[in-house]
């Protein structure tokens, strides 16, 4: 894995860690703000800075730019998902159904416990706000009115009635003792809670508390407007006021007691409502405020709630899907890099290893994966070096199958060459991209595969594994004299599976033998020969002297007697110089020098000598100076230039001599070519052996000292065929 | 892209979600006299009560409006200068029991005062009179001066629990525009100003 690829997928993680820390502390906030929102208004009367409901709109907001956030993400996440599954990221397959299942699990219920709630809500609304209880809570409301309007109205009667008792008893010579009395008997019989008597100077005259007050508690002032009304003479006037927990309902009336100007007087009678009472009343009040507020309100309050519902129900819907996304990708990433991982060391990446991320059984999993390319790698390597092994010892057994100096064919039992060496090749001229794998019918020449049909007849008939045969084998232009090693070929289990043929080239060999075995019969015959020759032709030489006169008449006969004898003497001398020759060739003695002007030279002589044969001589322009012997090669081109004009045709002869160098194999050819009548194939083979002419008056030697003056040189000479008709020799030397 | 987005987070931000029909709540008959010491203030507030409000107040939810006065100090060339800032509030309940309805007026030290008819009610909660602003011996003679009045609907507390259930609800709301008239001091009392409505 390349260290950029390491990279990005870090990032990628990093990412995703931050995406996630993003979305817990949006959902945090959001709970925050929600819980600070339900708060802000219960704070009562704290003064904010800002006017209206400005911080509600604020945190509100806050709430819905959070949760936009987390749409956002979760949305983000889901298109990232649907550009995976198209470009079949893998594990996005499983992703998408692990998301799928999550959404649904909680989109389903939360969607159900939404609707149901949105109904919920609704018909409670309805129900609360049924018109009968509005009609109840009047109806107790009103109870408790009456309850005021009856005291006020018991305040007045009794103002009144008290009034009139005061005013017709004429109590005006009273004291105030005796009013005290009076105003006390009153109140106890008529239920009154308190009874004052206010002078004209606005001060209390006489003040009488029921048993039911406390005396210690002051009773509250009565506003000097309705006093000063109640001594115009004003009725029904009444005064609720605060005391004691509970509240006193006042009724203010005028009243003469006594006479002149201080008969005037304000009566205020009293009724005290009680503190459990009056709660009772606030309660019923309250209940009916409460009731009339939440009807004034019932469809923001349900709008309210209904939004509130719906950013609770958002919250969980996106907070599911996320955590979908988030336990969906806790499993797919793993499932993902084993996938991942798997598929490298599918193409061959044995040394990858997963991180493991977990202790569970995804941990457990990866640690066994590892485990496993370890084991696998351990084992490739293992092989590897086997193989490695095995190849080396495979390029060895290759390397001397192509080297040794014999050829090796193998075929497998259909009959199909499954390999041919360098030997073989070269010797065959055969290419081994066309031969191998094909049937040996197909691609062999007829004649070479009916061989091969009769080693193997034979092989067959022998009941042998082995057979051994010698050949002559004609190639092209060439002739190899092989010995053939036949094989049949069995595996472990004994299974034919084929033939192995190798074939040793005994052409050179065979001729180097008949050249020693000449040499020494040509040395012989010349030790042998000679040495009567001489005596021979001294003696015809001394009987022609002594008799040649003597005999008169028959000198004829016997000068032409003793003249072949002499000639022919010459004749076995020049033979047997020859064989003497052949049997001492002087050794080669090479010294640097100039090929094409030694060839030039040596033509030069037959061009003169045979004005009728074409004489032509090519050569390439740089043939550089290198070692030979120029006396033993001027006599091999002597003798290949004899051979030539005896085989062309008196008029109309041609000889070529050709002069090529080969740079790549650093060798020299020189070729003689003649539009003779050739050398058949069966002369090929023996051509260069002593003795072995086609001319009638030949020795048979030429060929055979050139040839061995080439050989000496460390070439080769070779006939061939010439195009269209006639031989070409080619004598092949290196270039040193 | 990035821009639109953020534009929209912003009118996202700021608009309110919902809220009850606004009115059109003005400062009127604004105008200054003096006493033998005080400089008093007389102003009303026009169309501050809607419909809504005032079910809302037969209902039993307290309403309170909030004034605020200021007094600036001009001088030839210069900005204005402030002299003083006074706020106040009249607030006005309903008595289911007793049906009736009470009127506070902080700025005379939280007086209640007390009307069986919701018109008369409704018309002193509107209606500044007597506010005393400054004392006239803090007045420099022959100084020109501006006062600047404003008012708005004081934060409303709903009951409780409606108040916890109505987290998105914007009640009722208005908030008059600053209604400013100058004058200026003669050498000798007394003193005058206003502005028409």
């Amino acid at each position: 894995m390349s260290s950029h690829a390491a990279d990005q997928k870090k990032q990628r993680a990093l990412k995703k860690r931050r995406i996630g820390w993003v979305i817990l502390v949006a959902v945090l906030l959001m709970v925050g703000f929600t819980y600070l929102e339900t708060r802000v208004v219960t704070l009562g009367t704290v003064e904010f800075p800002v006017s209206g409901n400005v911080l509600m709109y604020v945190l509100i907001n806050f709430n819905i730019i959070l949760l936009l956030l987390i749409v956002f993400l979760v949305l983000r996440n889901l298109v990232q998902l649907i550009f995976d599954r198209k470009r079949r990221v893998l594990g996005t397959r499983l992703r998408t159904k692990l998301v799928i299942s999550f959404v649904s699990m909680s989109l389903i219920p939360t969607g159900i416990l939404f609707f149901m709630a949105l109904q919920f809500v609704s018909t409670s609304m309805d129900y609360w706000f049924n018109s009968n209880v509005e009609q109840a809570l009047q109806e107790s409301v009103q109870i408790g009115r009456n309850v005021y309007k009856e005291k006020k109205d018991d305040s007045i009667r009794l103002g009144k009635t008290i009034g009139a008792q005061l005013e017709a008893k004429r109590y005006y010579q009273l004291t105030t003792t005796s009013l005290d009395l009076f105003l006390a008997d009153i109140v106890d019989s008529r239920g009154l809670d308190v009874l004052q008597l206010i002078r004209p100077d606005r001060k209390v005259r006489v003040q009488v508390l029921s048993d039911e007050l406390d005396p210690d508690i002051t009773l509250p002032e009565i506003p000097a407007s309705l006093i000063r009304k109640g001594f115009k003479g004003e009725s029904g006037l009444v005064e609720i006021q605060s005391y004691a927990g509970g509240e006193l309902i006042r009724n203010i009336s005028l009243v003469n007691i006594g006479r002149g100007n201080d008969a005037a007087h304000v009566l205020v009678t009293s009724l005290f409502i009680p503190q459990r009472k009056l709660e009772q009343l606030q309660k019923i009040s309250a209940g009916l405020e409460g009731y009339r507020q939440l009807m004034l309100l019932q469809q923001p309050i349900k709008t309210s709630l209904l939004v509130i519902l719906l950013i609770v129900t958002l919250l969980i819907i996106f907070s599911a899907i996320w955590f979908g996304f988030y336990m969906a990708s806790g499993l797919t990433d793993p499932i993902g890099k084993l996938a991942e991982a798997t598929k490298r060391v599918a193409g061959g990446e044995l040394d990858f290893v997963i991180e493991r991320e977990s202790g569970d059984e995804m941990g457990t999993l990866v640690e066994s994966f590892n485990k496993m390319t370890r084991d696998l790698s351990a084992g490739q390597r293992s092989l590897e070096r086997f193989n490695f092994e095995l190849e080396n010892r495979r390029r060895y057994t290759e390397t001397i199958l192509q080297n040794v100096p014999a050829g090796v064919i193998s075929l497998d039992g259909a009959g199909r060459i499954t390999s041919v060496n360098t030997f073989a090749e070269n010797l065959l001229h055969m290419d081994s991209d066309g031969y191998l794998g094909h049937a040996y019918q197909d691609v062999l020449a007829p004649q070479h595969s009916a061989i091969l049909d009769q080693f193997f007849e034979q092989l067959q008939g022998s009941g042998k594994s082995t057979l051994v045969r010698s050949l002559q084998l004609s190639i092209g232009d060439e002739t190899f004299s092989l010995r053939v090693n036949v094989t049949k070929l069995f595996d472990e289990n004994n299974t034919y599976i084929g033939v192995i043929l190798v074939f040793d080239n005994l052409t050179e060999l065979e001729k180097a033998q008949r050249m020693a075995a000449w040499r020494e019969v040509a040395r012989r015959i010349a030790h042998e020969v000679k040495n009567p020759l001489t005596p021979i032709s001294l003696s015809a030489q001394r009987l022609r002297r002594r008799y040649m006169d003597k005999l008169g008449d028959d000198t004829e006969v016997f000068d032409k007697c003793t003249k072949t004898i002499v000639s022919q003497v010459d004749a076995l001398k020049h033979l047997v110089s020859e064989f003497s020759n052949f049997a001492r060739m002087p050794a080669v003695v090479k010294k640097k020098g100039d090929f094409i002007r030694m060839v030039q030279g040596a033509v030069v002589l037959y061009v003169e000598a045979h004005p009728s044969i074409y004489f032509g001589v090519e050569s390439e322009e740089e043939i550089p100076h290198f070692s030979f012997d120029e006396t033993q090669m001027n006599r091999v081109l002597i003798n290949l230039l004899d051979n030539a004009v005896a085989a062309v045709p008196a008029d109309g002869g041609e000889v070529i001599i050709t002069v090529v160098k080969d740079v790549t194999e650093n060798r020299v050819f020189l070729k003689v070519a003649d539009n003779g009548s050739g050398v058949k194939d069966a002369d090929k083979l023996h051509l260069f052996e002593p003795y072995y002419t086609t001319k009638k008056t030949g020795t048979g030697l030429g060929l055979s000292i050139a040839s061995t003056i080439v050989a000496d040189h460390g070439g080769y000479i070779r006939v061939q065929d010439n195009k269209p008709c006639g031989a070409r020799f080619v004598v092949e030397l290196p270039l040193l | 892209m990035k821009r639109t987005v953020g534009l929209f987070l912003l009118l996202l931000f700021f608009c309110p979600l919902s809220s009850w029909a606004r009115q059109e709540v003005r400062v009127v008959d604004s105008f200054v006299i003096n006493s033998q010491t005080e400089l008093l203030l007389f102003f009303g507030l026009n169309g501050s009560f809607s419909p809504q409000m005032e079910q809302g107040i037969k209902n039993g939810i307290p309403v309170a409006f909030t004034f605020f006065v200021e007094l600036l100090e001009q001088q030839q060339g210069q900005p204005l200068v402030p002299l003083l800032s006074k706020s106040f509030r009249h607030t006005i309940t309903y008595d289911t029991l007793k049906d009736r309805y009470k009127v506070i007026l902080s700025e005379r030290n939280d007086q209640q005062v007390i009307y069986e008819d919701f018109a008369r009610a409704r018309y002193r909660m509107a209606v500044v009179s007597d506010f005393v602003v400054i004392s006239l011996a803090s007045l420099k003679p022959q100084a020109s001066y501006t006062v600047r009045i404003k008012s708005a609907l004081a934060k409303t507390n709903l009951p409780g629990e409606v108040n916890e259930m109505v987290t998105l609800l914007k009640l009722w709301d208005f908030e008059t525009s600053w209604q400013e008239f100058s004058f200026a001091v003669p050498k000798a009392i007394p003193i005058a100003g206003g502005s028409q409505p």
